[in-house]
Parts: C-alpha cells; sequence; structure tokens
C-alpha cells in the first residue's frame, strides 16, 4: 500500500463559509492559517451543511429580489437583512449581510439590483465547486445523501433544488446509521462525558436544551432505546456531533465557532483553532497538549 | 496535481487507487508535526472539457432576431469591444511582467470602461454571457490600484478570449470562469467588512 505523509487541518462549516463570502481581512487569515498544512480535510456533513446554511440563504435573497408581489431591490434587500431580520434569526442575519456584501464593489457601476441577481445566481451555479477548491480530500464516511445532492437550477434566477434537507427523506440512499453503528465504543465514550457536563451547559434558562443537551438526548435515544437514528435526522439536528466524529483522525480542527468544538477537540484528543470574527484577531490555538483551554460561548 | 509517494506496504498503487480515496490519519506523539497517510490519488483538479468543444445551446436573446439589421451592427459593436478588451488585458499581462503597476492600473480603468460597455450591450446576449461579463466586472472593482499579478492578468485575458468570444455560451462557462479567476486568486465573492465597529474593543466568541 503507498502512502504519502505530511500534515493535515480540518475545515468545519463556519471556516468553509468564510473562505467564501466573508471579507478579504478574514480570507487573508485563514489562507495564512492554512497555507502550511500539506492538506486540508472537510466533509459531506460540512458540505450539507455548507449548502443550507449559505446557498439556501442566497436563493433566499434572490426571492427577495424576484418577489412577483413586491420585488426589492437590492438597497431595499440590504436594508431589510440589516435593520428588520429579528435577533432570533442572527445567523441568518450575518451570513445574508456578508453575502450582500460580495456585490457592494461594484455599486459604482449602477444596477445593482440586476447585478445583485446575477451575481447570486453566479453564486448559487458555482458554490459547491468553491466549496471543493482548494480542498484535498471531503471525508466521505457518514456518506450524507442530503449533501451529495448537487443544486439543480430548474429556473434560472428563480428555482433551485437542493435536494432533501432531512435524512427521513431519503433513508434509502442515508448511510448515517451505518457510520455511527461503526463508531463502536466512542459514542458511548462521548456520551459519559456529555452527561458529566454541568447541566446550565445542556439546558437553556427556557428549559429548552442546547446544542451539547441535544447531542446528549440523541446518543442516549440511539444507545439506550435503540432509535433508527436516521428518524433523528441527524445531519439536522447534531451536525456538528456528526462533523466532530468524521474528523476525529485528524489533529487540527478549524473554525469560527468555538462553542461546542472546544469539548469534542479535547475529548478526541484534536488542537482546536479559532478563527474569531475580525481579521485583526489573531487565531485562538489550543493544543491538545495544553491543560487549559480559554472558554468559548 | 498528486501527492508524491513516499512508501510502500505491499499493495500496489493500481490496486489502492482502485480503493478510491482513502486516507489514514495517524495524529501520533507528535503535537507539533501531526502526521496523516494517505493512498496515492488524484487531487481534484478542476478541468473541464476546452471551451470550444462542448455544444453549447443556441441562446441568443430574443431581442437579437437575425433579421434585425440593428441588432446585427450592435453585436459587430460588441464583438470590436471584446477584441479591445482583449488587448487591454494583453496588455496589463505585459505590463505586470515588466512590473509596471501603473501601467497595469492605467490598463485596467481602460478595461473596466469597455467592459461596462459589454455591460450596457448585455441585452443582446444571452443570460450567461452577462452573468459572466458581471463577474469580470466585479473582480476588477475590486483591485483599487492596479496590483494585479500576472497569473490574474492572464486568467482575465483568458474569461475574455475563452468565454466572453463565443458566439453562445452556457452555465459551465459560467463555473469555468469563476474557478479560472478563483485558482488565480481573483475573488468575486469576497466581501467589504461588514463591521464599522472599532474592532480593538470587541472580543467576539471568547469569555473573559
Amino acid at each position: 500500500m503507498s502512502f504519502g505523509k505530511g500534515t493535515a487541518a480540518f475545515l468545519d462549516t463556519s471556516i468553509q463559509i468564510a473562505r467564501v463570502v466573508h471579507d478579504a481581512g478574514v480570507k487573508a487569515r485563514i489562507k495564512e492559517r492554512t497555507a502550511p498544512y500539506n492538506l486540508l480535510v472537510t466533509s459531506g456533513i460540512v458540505k450539507q451543511e455548507y449548502k443550507r446554511r449559505l446557498l439556501e440563504e442566497v436563493q433566499w435573497c434572490l426571492n427577495q429580489l424576484n418577489d412577483p408581489k413586491k420585488p426589492k431591490t437590492f438597497e431595499a434587500l440590504f436594508r431589510h437583512v440589516t435593520d428588520f431580520l429579528p435577533p432570533q434569526q442572527e445567523r441568518k442575519r450575518n451570513i445574508c449581510t456578508q453575502i450582500c456584501h460580495t456585490v457592494l464593489s461594484v455599486s459604482g457601476r449602477g444596477d445593482m439590483t440586476e447585478r445583485a441577481r446575477r451575481h447570486f445566481r453566479t453564486l448559487l451555479r458555482t458554490g459547491m465547486a468553491l466549496f471543493e477548491l482548494g480542498v484535498g480530500y471531503v471525508v466521505p464516511d457518514c456518506g450524507c445523501a442530503c449533501a451529495n445532492h448537487p443544486i439543480i437550477e430548474e429556473k434560472p434566477y428563480q428555482r433551485y433544488d437542493f435536494g432533501p434537507t432531512q435524512c427521513t427523506k431519503c433513508a434509502d440512499r442515508c448511510a448515517v446509521g451505518d457510520f455511527l453503528t461503526n463508531q463502536g465504543e466512542l459514542l458511548n465514550e462521548i456520551r459519559a462525558k456529555l452527561d458529566a457536563l454541568p447541566t446550565s451547559l445542556k439546558l437553556k434558562a427556557d428549559k429548552k436544551p442546547t446544542e451539547l443537551g441535544k447531542f446528549a438526548e440523541f446518543l442516549t435515544a440511539y444507545l439506550d432505546r435503540g432509535v433508527d437514528p436516521v428518524e433523528m435526522n441527524p445531519c439536522l439536528t447534531v451536525g456538528d456531533l456528526l462533523i466532530a466524529l468524521e474528523s476525529r483522525n485528524i489533529p487540527h480542527f478549524y473554525t469560527m465557532n468555538g462553542k461546542e468544538s472546544q469539548f469534542f477537540c479535547r475529548w478526541l484528543g484534536q488542537t482546536l483553532i479559532v478563527r474569531r470574527r475580525f481579521p485583526a484577531h489573531e487565531d485562538i490555538v489550543c493544543k491538545a497538549s495544553d491543560e487549559a483551554w480559554p472558554s468559548f460561548s | 496535481m498528486s501527492y508524491a509517494v513516499t512508501g510502500s506496504e505491499g499493495t500496489s498503487t493500481a490496486e489502492a487507487k482502485s480503493m478510491g480515496p482513502l486516507i489514514v490519519f495517524n495524529a501520533g506523539n507528535n503535537e507539533a508535526s501531526p502526521t496523516y497517510r494517505f493512498l496515492d490519488y488524484q487531487r481534484r483538479d478542476f478541468t473541464a472539457a476546452p471551451a470550444v468543444e462542448r455544444m453549447r445551446p443556441d441562446t441568443q436573446s430574443k431581442y437579437a432576431k437575425k433579421a434585425d439589421q440593428k441588432a446585427k451592427l450592435r453585436r459587430d459593436v460588441a464583438r470590436r469591444k471584446i477584441i479591445r478588451a482583449t488587448t487591454e488585458a494583453e496588455g496589463m499581462i505585459a505590463a505586470a511582467e515588466s512590473e509596471e503597476p501603473t501601467r497595469v492600473n492605467n490598463l485596467t480603468y481602460k478595461l473596466r470602461d469597455t467592459l461596462q460597455d459589454l455591460w450596457e450591450m448585455r441585452h443582446d446576449r444571452e443570460e450567461d454571457w452577462s452573468d459572466i461579463l458581471n463577474a469580470l466586472q466585479i473582480v476588477l472593482e475590486r483591485d483599487e490600484v492596479g496590483g494585479f499579478s500576472v497569473p490574474q492578468c492572464k486568467a482575465i485575458r483568458d474569461v475574455i478570449v475563452d468565454h466572453l468570444t463565443l458566439m453562445s455560451v452556457d452555465g459551465v462557462d459560467l463555473e469555468e470562469c469563476i474557478v479560472v479567476l478563483a485558482l488565480s486568486g481573483l475573488d468575486p465573492f469576497e466581501g467589504a467588512s461588514p463591521t464599522g465597529a472599532d474592532e480593538s474593543t470587541i472580543d467576539d466568541e471568547v469569555d473573559p
């Protein structure tokens, strides 16, 4: 068997999105961080999240410009995104703001609404190619059917088929169940560590589960009650858990969101690198061998 | 582009390739130099079929009927503009090769104006052609000091010559253009900074 050798880093969804639509400063920082690695790795679940979180928002922006009753101008769309999206939709607002900012450089050339429509369509057409550009390997272990469905342009500038977003809708092609079966004792170990976390990290003030709480509930249902994982739509509901499992053999994990990753990386013996939102800020490197890490929220 | 094979453990490369890409990671104990091992496999290259060999739909704009003499004239004007754009892009390459940033900058302004003239004529062409032109204009607007490198100037020239000059283009041309531009470091989706806040006062994500 022939082998090559080198250093590798795993890029999670936030980094993959930032590599496409963030500003030049953040992109340069990510490039600088990833350049020394011989191999950049990402995964099928990351691809699925990238489609759902970035490209579906691009479709939403396009729909706002195309609305048959009240078509927005680009300026109105931008104002709507920045001023009127509610705080509960913070992620949507952040991503849509980034998407709108990608059009602004041609603002002096006029026809902004038309340019924005064309630009959004271009991003929808090329988004999946850009996802893999510069990445050496996409871990296929989960066999995520949602991720593998291509984006089909049914009607240019208007209708795009992103494929299913729920495992139950493509159960015959979804291999997440097999993937979890192959994890062996690791799932029990992660569940035990999740159980040992303080309740405040697993329950919000309104008693609804946090992301970590959802992971614990999912593992309990799967391991103790034998619930078919596909029925729980894991790539939609516990994506970060699956991404952690997919990345487990890659020594460095690069993300812009350390909130959940700080636990998984620690448990899986990975070095966590957190890219902060502002280009002037340095990455936070939490080495696997360090005893104490900063806390991310 | 492929990784070099550095060792052998009994299975031939051909056999390994037939198994598909498979990576075996080994973090080892040396954190400073985490290692992985992987079977020899081809990295993905974005090499679509050459533009001229693919069948494209006849998608001339509804505004450009063949019998329309004015449309013919407009197409001739557009053809001349594209030739001019090609010349300007070639000039940018020569200026970048001879390390003359001022000339690159001046030619960039000229090319922007030429492309803007083409943008005004976009209704004579199919939507994909206009999308390619829009993407090219966006990357050209990014640069304010004429700092395009030789590979970037070549990518700009290639998009003009290989795609904008064609009688008909399709969505695959659009994808190829974006990849050609991105590979040269020209980024059509680069956003302006989303915040006007004083960055030094904001401690994002990390708990105090």
